[in-house]
């Protein structure tokens, strides 16, 4: 028959710099604080750093001294694992984790809408060419498009400062896009990201 | 008619925590000391 050493007895040997006694208590409790923790937080890699940080205070505390043995070993052990499982709830709480599965990707449904580098290089060529096409549009299409494109103004605003009518306003933007369209037939050229 | 408890029983599922982990624990706790030093306490972890 084994003979079982105590837990208290263990932990007296463990303050006294017998490294072995630690590696005979995780051993022992091991499976039952990993399941426990496990049961609330129902995530091993979660289970395996809560268990992982429940030790390490386990550590500290017994060497520095502070480890009074009034109660047990595994359920002092037990509360701190509890606390730090709370500590992870709050933490999570307040900064949602959102895992995705293997049929459900978040990132299929939420995009980044930062260009990359290609992208923003290609954007910024075809904004180029079309600034150079709007040059070659008559004088009061193109101050109408400019205005409205480029300085987002109504076409309210637009009437007032150039001195006509909305419909007349509208008209010259009309004109404006049609006309750029037959430039950009024309010339072949191809604006597209 | 008794109820068949078995039957309702939630199975817990048991795990433990990776040998690698008890390992590191292990390296951490040969790691670690404390000094004291009036009444204070340093932590001095050695490789």
């Amino acid at each position: 028959m084994e003979l079982q050493i105590n837990d208290s007895i263990l932990v007296k040997n463990y303050i006294d710099g017998d490294e072995r006694a630690l590696e005979v208590l995780i051993n022992r409790h091991n499976q039952r604080i990993t399941s426990f923790i496990y049961s609330k937080v129902l995530d091993r890699d979660v289970a395996e750093d809560i268990f992982q940080d429940t030790f390490i205070k386990v550590i500290k505390t017994l060497k520095r001294g502070n480890y009074s043995e009034e109660g047990k070993f595994l359920p002092w052990v037990m509360r701190i694992a509890h606390n730090l499982i709370i500590d992870h709830f709050r933490r999570n709480k307040r900064m949602p984790k959102f895992e995705g599965s293997d049929d459900f990707n978040i990132f299929s449904v939420i995009k980044d809408d930062q260009l990359n580098i290609e992208r923003q290089i290609i954007k910024d060529q075809i904004e180029n060419d079309l600034s150079l096409l709007i040059e070659e549009l008559p004088e009061d299409q193109r101050e109408v498009l400019l205005m409205r494109i480029y300085k987002d103004m109504s076409f309210k605003e637009i009437s007032e400062n150039t001195g006509v009518s909305i419909n007349t306003a509208l008209g010259r933007m009309r004109y404006a896009l049609i006309n750029l369209r037959k430039i950009v037939d024309r010339k072949n050229i191809v604006l597209t990201n | 008619m008794e109820n068949i408890y078995s039957e309702e029983q939630k199975s817990v599922k048991t795990v433990s925590t990776s040998q690698k982990t008890v390992n590191f624990l292990l390296g951490y706790s040969k790691s670690i000391h404390v000094v004291n030093y009036k009444t204070h306490q340093f932590e001095v972890t050695l490789n």
